[in-house]
């Protein structure tokens, strides 16, 4: 899995691999996901727990793909990708929630993000196919 | 006895007789006659009742031994009594009769004369006791308005003048009538006197005890004989209380009309503004003040919540505050006393100043009492143009303040119904946004973990069936505590020991997980209704948490029993007190769920310290 990934990740991005900023309030979930992640060939250089930090080490980090849960105790992950698209350089964007796409109806299409993930879709190669879509 | 000597004897009487003896001179002449000193002389009287002695009084002639009745031209004219006659002496008894029947025909026009005299002195006392005693007030004037006639005792009394004051040489308006309406009176029987008045005349008269009192005139002319006027006879009715009751009636049924109309925007659950303005207005109008207002005890002071002012009057300020401190107010003598108040003068410097700043000349108020507290006033003012308010008049403004108050009383019954209906809407609102949150915090993040963690041991089985071994025993216990936060959930959803097994079991769970030692007991035979059970569970949860958190208890009681169709729990604990209903939203979301079943909520200290909430709720 991780080799098709990083052929596919090849194929449309000049970068050897993805660095993944991590953005979840659940020590847990955030536990699991870098797991799978890392199992999966990305590089995740940092992690957040809440959306301001969350803005802060995107800032600092410059990672390519922020993989960002839009339940955050302080401002929402849409807001978040909002002030991320703001800044010159900005990271691509993946919104994830252990809800589904339905229960946020066009806020994730109106969002400034490549698209959204449930957490119980989230694979390295489903990851993959949203970045190069 | 012979012929001649009856003639003789007859003769005799004849000459005794005479033509026109004096009266009762027959009587004794035919006594000596016929020899009977017990002779008496009845004279037949026709339209009067029957006979009549000399005197004009009545005569019966059937009590004597025998009766002789004596017959003029045209009828009976007498009779006379005497003692029995032998047949031989009938000749002299024809005799005597014959002899004394003119004599008794002009004695029988005497007695009758006699007896009409008496017959009209009698019709004239009855005549003069009735016109004095009757509870009518006779005048009688002569043409010149002079109460030549007199006046009778039943108008002298009330005028105060004793009967032995002569006024007959006096003029009717002086005796009779107030100062200010002298000239009334002299213009009314002069008219009568000229024969242009007709009907009843109504007007005060002069009364011993200075109130005027109102008459109702019937006046009657007397013409003398050759048909010119002699006298003017009023004939007066006193109606004073008459019209006092009518005023009253008409008080009372004006009154009655206002408060149908406020009780109408009461029913009708008008807002309060919409009410105090009807209020204001029907009170002003109702009594006839210058100024109406509702206000509301504020501080040392009054805010006047809605004002009404008659047309041409000067205005109540609406939303003013008058500070009554140490001002001798009639509004705030009204709120201290909790009683209607009347004020027709003021005599403190700073009152007067308020008054004359405000226009006041007389006030009335009384107090809006809400559930016992004083909410505030019902006010009416008069200023100088009109009279102060009446006695008592204050006392219809306790019917308004009554219903004012009422209302008030059914608002806030409302509010705090609306207030619990919100609070009961907002604690579901609550209880979902929890159980979601602890839902998505809790078991959907193991649940989320573990697919993920699946999802990597499936990636990982191949090349590292160690690690993903190791993936797999995490996962199992990340799914173990996944089940116990779900069974938690459940449990804090509805407890299913209370649908299963019913309260007492329930309570007795409840006890157990309790940190100090509770004892728990239950005089209940019965199950009770499926949501009186539901909410004495959660005030015994609930009650039992706080003691927990906040009591500092060594120990707890759980006591539940019925009572008259009413389930009755407490809790009692033994910590250092001062919890309160209102306080904690726990506490006050139990209260709304006790009273939505009917029931009510009570938190107050212990007898021996600590904090003893009792919750009573209905079970039919």
């Amino acid at each position: 899995m991780a080799t098709r990934t990083a052929q596919l990740l090849r194929a449309c991005h000049d970068v050897e691999v993805t660095r993944i900023l991590l953005v979840d309030d659940h020590a847990s979930a955030r536990r699991s996901i870098r797991a799978l992640l890392e199992a999966a060939g990305y590089d995740v250089v940092g992690e957040a727990a809440d959306g301001r930090s969350a803005v802060q080490q995107a800032r600092e980090l410059q990672p390519d793909v922020v993989l960002l849960d839009v339940q955050l105790p302080d401002i929402d992950g849409f807001e978040v990708a909002a002030r991320l698209a703001e800044n010159g350089r900005a990271p691509k964007v993946v919104l994830t929630s252990s809800r589904g796409a339905e229960d946020y109806g066009d806020l994730i299409h109106d969002a400034p993000a490549q698209g959204f993930l449930a957490k119980d879709e989230l694979t390295g190669e489903a990851l993959a196919q949203l970045l190069t879509s | 006895m012979s012929a001649d000597a009856a003639r003789a004897a007859v003769g005799t009487l004849v000459a005794e007789l005479g033509t026109s003896p004096p009266p009762g001179r027959l009587r004794d002449a035919l006594r000596r006659s016929l020899g009977d000193p017990e002779l008496e002389v009845g004279y037949w009287l026709a339209d009067l009742p029957g006979f009549v002695d000399i005197g004009g009084k009545p005569f019966d002639p059937t009590t004597a031994a025998t009766a002789t009745y004596v017959h003029g031209e045209h009828g009976r004219i007498g009779v006379l009594t005497h003692r029995a006659v032998a047949p031989s002496e009938a000749p002299l008894l024809d005799g005597i009769v014959s002899a004394a029947r003119l004599v008794l025909e002009n004695e029988r026009l005497h007695a009758e004369s006699r007896a009409r005299l008496m017959e009209l002195e009698q019709r004239r006392f009855f005549t003069d006791l009735i016109v004095d005693n009757a509870p009518v007030y006779f005048a009688v004037v002569d043409a010149e308005g002079v109460l030549t006639g007199g006046i009778n005792d039943t108008l002298l009394a009330v005028l105060g003048i004793p009967k032995t004051e002569e006024i007959r040489e006096r003029h009717y308006w002086d005796v009779v009538c107030p100062p200010e309406h002298e000239a009334a009176a002299r213009e009314r029987l002069a008219l009568v006197a000229t024969g242009r008045a007709v009907g009843v005349e109504e007007a005060q008269i002069r009364s011993a005890s200075g109130e005027p009192r109102t008459v109702e005139w019937r006046d009657t002319i007397l013409p003398d004989e050759r048909g010119q006027l002699k006298w003017i006879v009023r004939a007066g009715l006193d109606v004073t209380e008459r019209k006092q009751h009518e005023a009253e009636l008409r008080r009372l049924l004006d009154e009655q009309a206002a408060l149908r109309r406020v009780a109408t925007v009461v029913a009708e659950q008008a807002s309060l503004s919409e009410l105090v303005r009807t209020v204001a207005r029907e009170v002003g109008e109702l009594l006839g003040g210058h100024t109406a207002a509702v206000v509301r005890a504020e501080g040392t002071g009054i805010r006047v919540v809605e004002g009404w002012t008659a047309p041409g009057a000067r205005s109540v300020l609406a939303g003013g505050f008058i500070d009554l401190q140490g001002v001798d107010s009639v509004t705030a003598k009204a709120m201290e006393t909790r009683a209607p108040q009347r004020l027709a003068d003021i005599e403190d410097d700073d009152g007067r100043r308020l008054w004359d700043s405000l226009d006041i000349h007389s006030a009335i108020a009384a107090p809006i009492v809400v559930d016992g507290e004083i909410w505030g006033a019902i006010n009416t003012t008069r200023n100088a143009t009109a009279e102060p308010f009446a006695p008592h008049t204050e006392e219809g403004l306790a019917g308004m303040a009554a219903l004012v108050a009422q209302a008030l009383a059914n608002a806030a019954a409302r509010e705090e119904l609306n207030a619990s209906r919100a609070r009961i809407v907002q604690a579901g609102d609550d209880a979902r946004r929890k159980l979601e949150r602890n839902l998505h915090d809790g078991a959907q993040q193991r649940l989320v973990s573990l697919s993920i963690a699946l999802r990597l041991a499936d990636a990982h089985l191949q090349k590292s069936p160690e690690t993903a071994r190791g993936i797999l025993r995490a996962a199992s216990e990340d799914l173990a505590g996944a089940l116990a936060e779900l069974r938690e959930l459940a449990r804090g959803l509805h407890p299913a020991v209370l649908s299963d097994r019913g309260l007492g079991p329930a309570l007795q769970v409840l006890a157990d997980r309790a940190p100090i030692p509770v004892q728990v007991a239950n005089d209940l035979e019965d199950r009770l209704p499926t949501a009186v059970e539901a909410a004495i569970y959660y005030v015994v949860s609930e009650a039992l948490a706080n003691v927990a958190k906040h009591a500092d208890a060594s120990s707890a009681e759980v006591r539940l029993h019925r009572a008259n169709g009413t389930a009755v729990v407490e809790v009692i604990d033994d910590g250092v007190g001062g919890a309160v209903a209102s306080a904690g939203s726990g506490l006050r979301g139990l209260a709304d769920r006790v009273e939505a079943l009917g029931g009510r909520l009570r938190v107050r200290a212990g007898a021996d310290g600590g904090t003893h909430v009792a919750a009573e709720i209905p079970c039919r």
